[in-house]
This record gives structure tokens, C-alpha cells and sequence, in this order.
């Protein structure tokens, strides 16, 4: 689950939030937000959740059949 | 092995001060706040700012593409401009001190409008489900769930 969160203070300050998304996919919604709001006034990366992959290799060994 | 695009992130971007960039953000805003004495230039012409801005005694005092009319200001506020430069919506007002109160107030239901737009875009790029609440502090917050 991830959540994209977008705020505004009474003050008028518009700050958008993502809680999860990938870095592709906050790469994406940020690009967009430049096109049209330009440079943020503020802008920070506070985490960075990793994923780990699990290589399994499986070895077949063949062996001379005949019965 | 890098995760490169595959890293889940918490990150914000914010901006204090949005521009009035788009038109029908700004109307709408201007609407939602009670503004109804509205004219704007015709459609086209905006970088004309050929509508006539009157200050408190009438007087043309500048043109703009959009004017919101003193009746529907404070009284003695005069007409509040908004003239297109560079494609923004720079509001000029009087040399008042009520000013900053109104323009804080566009500023803020232009915010509101803007995320409105901005969640409704996401919510169908990733196909997830919208929530809007307001806190007791006026600040207005959609997440998008997905």
C-alpha cells in the first residue's frame, strides 16, 4: 500500500507527501508537479526503504541415464 | 544489487507560495470565496490586461486581464487586478493593510484548488482511492491510497 498525500495550511503552503511510493514512481509525480507548480521551495527525501532480492539458482545435474 | 527506481520512498516536496498560473483555478478560488463582481478579458486577449483596475475614488489606475470589483471588496478597498505576466496572475492590489488578509485567503482556496486537481490526477494514474479531510486548523489535507 502506498498513499500519496497532498496538504494545504491555511497559509496557503501546498506540500505533497509520499508514504511508499517507489523512487520511480515519486520521480514520475514530482517531474509532474515541476511542470506545472515549477521548483518546490522545499524538497526532501526523509527515508529509503530498500528491496532485497533473493537470487535462487538451481543447479540440475544430469546424469547418465540407462536402466 | 541497487534497487534504483524500485525504492520506496518518504519524501515531500512543498511550496509556500503557488503562483496563480491557471485561469480556472483562480476563478474557481475567487468564486468559492464569495467574489461574484468578476471581469475578466476576453478569452485570447488576457496579455492585453486591457480591463480597466479603479482604486477607491474610480480612477483607472492599471489594466488587467482579470479585476474583481470593489463592491465586492472591503469598503474603500477599490478594485483587486490580477495582471497577466509570464503567464502568471500577479495580483495588485492597494496599499492597504487588509491586503495581505484577502490575498491569503485567494492564495489559500487557489492551494486547495490546485490539490484537488493534483489528487484527482493521481488518483486515476494509479487507480487508488481518495480521502479528503480538513483539520480543526483550517489545513486541508487528500491522501491517495493505492
Amino acid at each position: 500500500m502506498a498513499e500519496l498525500i497532498i496538504s494545504v495550511s491555511p497559509e496557503g503552503e501546498l506540500v505533497v507527501r509520499s508514504e511508499g511510493l517507489t523512487r520511480g514512481q515519486w520521480e514520475q509525480a514530482t517531474a509532474d508537479l515541476r511542470a506545472v507548480l515549477g521548483e518546490p521551495t522545499r524538497q526532501a527525501v526523509e527515508a529509503e526503504q530498500h528491496l532485497h532480492h533473493i537470487h535462487v539458482e538451481s543447479h540440475l545435474q544430469v546424469r547418465g541415464g540407462g536402466s | 544489487m541497487p534497487c534504483g527506481t524500485r525504492a520506496r520512498l518518504t519524501a515531500y516536496v512543498a511550496y509556500q507560495n503557488l503562483t496563480f498560473t491557471e485561469l480556472d483555478v483562480l476563478l474557481s478560488a475567487l468564486t468559492d470565496a464569495g467574489y461574484t463582481q468578476l471581469e475578466r478579458a476576453l478569452v485570447g486577449t488576457e496579455a492585453a490586461n486591457s480591463v480597466p483596475v479603479r482604486d477607491k475614488a474610480g480612477r483607472v489606475i492599471a489594466g488587467a486581464a482579470l479585476v474583481v470589483r470593489g463592491a465586492d471588496l472591503p469598503t474603500g478597498f477599490g478594485d483587486l487586478g490580477f495582471v497577466l505576466v509570464d503567464g502568471a496572475y500577479v495580483p495588485l492590489v492597494p496599499s492597504d493593510a487588509r491586503a495581505e488578509q484577502l490575498l491569503k485567503g485567494i492564495r489559500t482556496g487557489y492551494g486547495r484548488g490546485k490539490a484537488a486537481q493534483l489528487a484527482e490526477q493521481a488518483r486515476r494514474r494509479y487507480q487508488g482511492a481518495m480521502q479528503r479531510t480538513t483539520a480543526v486548523d483550517g489545513t486541508v489535507t487528500i491522501r491517495v491510497r493505492f
